[in-house]
């Protein structure tokens, strides 16, 4: 649990049905990509939520603003999250 | 008129629902990326309804955002009505707002009101409208209600001058536009207004998710594909194999009283061979081998895609496609693919980087389209079926068919794989795949696209093509040179590459003869061996077994390298013109021709190879 403790962390490490928080999209990912993730809500502050799994662990699909959209782990690594304190 | 929207959002149910039907859609709906077009009656004008590609924003990052941002900006439609998904109101305000800034002639219609209802969520339409300062209509599209309120509120806001709208309450002229901070400004405010004009009737269940967690597991999502796959083939073999005996026999009675008449009309055999024993006996095959299959298999298809099945076919699939460089709506455009090979090129449109799109065509032609697909079902139903007990006999097929797709999915895998680390490096780009919720299809639609826009439109196509292919066949298996037919002369000359193939002149000469379209391979196959001479009658499916084994030394080996071959040879001549429309290059066509065909020959080569040791 050492992830919760120190607060912050990639959300490809949320476990499935874990909630989390959206914190900061890492400075990795720019430009065109950065753009596509805001534009689908993954906004600071927004709840997301791990829903799926594939056979590969990758991609996984979250819950985000009511829709269900799976990332790559490319993506998910430089989106860092925390579990809201509330 | 437009009709803008979030992708999923029924967008489609409503413009169908609006415009009756009237209309033609896209011959392949679905993931279209361009617009569409459609008229609606409203009282006693006639109005033009143009559906725009679904989008999450206008900021114009991909194709289908750019057009709907340019057709709003450039073409200024009297009524933009937004369709906005009513159980996922915040995601899809954002949208609005986006939309409220280019033009204040709206009207937001909150569609799904029936499904979000069940979930607990029940919508404050006045509440809404009084905050967007444009009318806003609650509807369930499926159910066809709250239709009539739309076209009221529609109408309302055309006979309105632009200057009344001035009432909206949320600043969107002060949001930013491409900014990161504006999109998170703009979604904030979406969310806000979302949360005061929703009220939670219930606790909040979300939709369906354990069959999505089954059908999307590490252990059951895999076999579950594939034996749904299978259970489409199976279905469709055992359904198509009665009806298609019962429409050759009607073509054969058809040609015999045809015959009859020509020649009591005293046409000369030449005459009566060209048109009966060509033309209408092409015709005639292509219709009967393709239609049952196709009126069985579209419908079929077209329900797990109205289901919402397909993306998490791609989302099961996609860490394959990553590992091979490509991306993942790569299996998306695959899947296309099954339909038509030129729809599944021009599908891939809805890949932004270059070099991720230049794999999905130059890959797309293995996932056999549905002109080779009755190819692929009488082949095995010939050669598999045969090899087991009566009672498995479909089975064996169906599982032969479904093994045959695998390969062509594992030979497009590794040839994507090998593109990007030659011809076309690079890193799999970023991508996000939404995983719309399970919504049951509505069959009388899926009956009505399947069968017009998709069966019947191949169908067309194939019956165009096999009538001068006929006609040309039977002129080349008649016409002699120094006492033999043109068309042994030319098998003669080929029979030397067949053989090395595991294949024959005639069959290689057939593939040339289908170029511009895979559906007449078989039917050319078989006109060229009966040379177009009087038959007693066209040979039921199980006499065909014998008269290709007997008469022309077919083996188990010819049938499985045909299957193959049509598989994984090149892709036809209307899907090799898409490539070019599509790549605007020539070496790019060129290569999306000769590469499977290459690897086609290498992979024939192999089996015979192989078959010939022992």
């Amino acid at each position: 649990m050492a992830r919760h403790v120190s607060g912050v962390f990639p959300l490809c490490d949320l476990r499935g049905g874990e909630e989390a928080e959206i914190v900061r999209i890492g400075t990795s990912c720019e430009g065109l990509s950065r753009m596509r993730l805001l534009e689908l809500g993954v906004t600071p502050g927004t709840r997301v939520r791990r829903e799926l799994s594939n056979l590969f662990g990758d991609p996984a699909a979250y819950r985000i603003r009511s829709t269900l959209i799976a990332l790559r782990r490319e993506q998910t690594s430089d989106i860092w999250v925390q579990i809201p304190t509330s | 008129m437009a009709l803008a929207g979030n992708p999923n959002t029924g967008k489609s149910t409503l413009f169908n629902a609006l415009t009756g039907f009237r209309q033609h859609t896209g011959n392949w709906p679905g993931k279209t990326v361009s617009k569409r077009e459609g008229r609606v009656v409203l009282g006693s004008t006639v109005c033009r309804l143009v559906d725009l590609p679904g989008t999450y924003s206008l900021h114009g990052t991909s194709p289908e955002e750019e057009i709907a941002q340019t057709y709003l900006r450039t073409s200024e439609p009297s009524c933009t009505v937004v369709v906005v998904d009513a159980t996922a109101l915040e995601r899809n305000l954002y949208l609005v707002l986006q939309i409220l800034q280019i033009t204040r002639r709206v009207v937001v219609c909150v569609n799904l009101i029936d499904e979000a209802k069940r979930r607990g969520v029940a919508i404050d339409a006045g509440e809404l409208s009084r905050e967007l300062g444009v009318p806003v209509v609650l509807t369930a599209a499926r159910r066809r209600k709250g239709l009539a309120d739309l076209l009221y509120a529609v109408a309302g806001v055309l006979d309105l001058d632009c200057d009344d709208w001035e009432k909206c309450t949320v600043p969107t002229n002060a949001l930013g536009h491409t900014e990161e901070a504006g999109i998170c400004d703009t979604y904030e405010a979406a969310a806000a207004l979302a949360s005061r004009t929703q009220h939670r009737l219930a606790k909040p269940r979300l939709p369906d998710s354990w069959v999505d967690r089954v059908l999307t597991s590490p252990c059951f999502g895999f076999p579950l594909m594939i034996l749904l796959l299978g259970m489409i083939f199976w279905i469709t073999i055992v359904g198509a194999n009665y009806p298609s005996q019962l429409l050759s026999d009607f073509f054969f009675k058809v040609e015999q009283h045809l015959e009859l008449l020509f020649v009591h009309a005293g046409a000369p055999w030449w005459l009566v061979g060209f048109c009966l024993k060509g033309v209408l006996r092409g015709v005639g095959w292509v219709v009967s081998v393709m239609l049952p299959p196709m009126a069985i298999f579209f419908p079929l298809f077209t329900f797990l895609e109205d289901l919402g099945y397909l993306p998490r076919v791609a989302f099961n699939l996609d860490w394959l496609f990553k590992k091979s460089g490509a991306h993942g709506k790569q299996a998306l455009t695959m899947a296309m693919g099954f339909g038509c090979n030129a729809a599944g090129v021009v599908a891939a449109r809805v890949i932004d980087s270059p070099r991720e799109r230049l794999i999905a065509i130059l890959t797309n032609t293995f996932v056999p389209c549905n002109g080779r697909f009755p190819t692929l079902f009488l082949i095995t139903t010939l050669f598999v079926g045969p090899l087991v007990a009566s009672p498995f006999f479909s089975l064996a097929s169906a599982a032969a068919v479904t093994a045959l797709v695998l390969i062509g999915i594992l030979v497009t895998l590794g040839l994507s794989w090998l593109l990007s680390r030659t011809l076309l490096r690079g890193k799999p780009s970023a991508f996000a795949l939404e995983l719309p919720p399970y919504r049951r299809p509505d069959l009388w639609q899926i009956v009505i696209t399947s069968m017009r826009d998709r069966t019947m439109f191949v169908l067309g196509r194939a019956a165009s093509i096999a009538a001068p292919a006929g006609g040309l066949i039977w002129i080349i298996a008649n016409v002699s040179w120094d006492g033999e037919a043109f068309a042994r002369i030319v098998s003669g000359w080929l029979d030397p590459l067949g053989h090395i193939l595991g294949l024959d002149g005639v069959i290689l000469l057939a593939y040339l003869i289908a170029f511009p379209a895979n559906e007449i391979v078989v039917p050319a196959m078989l006109m060229l061996y009966t040379g177009g001479q009087a038959m007693e009658s066209l040979p039921p499916l199980g006499n065909l077994r014998a008269i290709l084994v007997q008469d022309h030394g077919w083996t188990f080996l010819t049938g499985l390298n045909i299957m193959l071959f049509s598989l994984l040879h090149n892709p036809c001549g209307t899907t090799l013109v898409t490539v070019w429309k599509e790549t605007r290059q020539w070496q790019w066509t060129l290569l999306s021709g000769l590469l499977p065909l290459g690897f086609a020959f290498l992979f024939l080569l192999a089996t015979t190879y192989v078959a010939r040791l022992f």
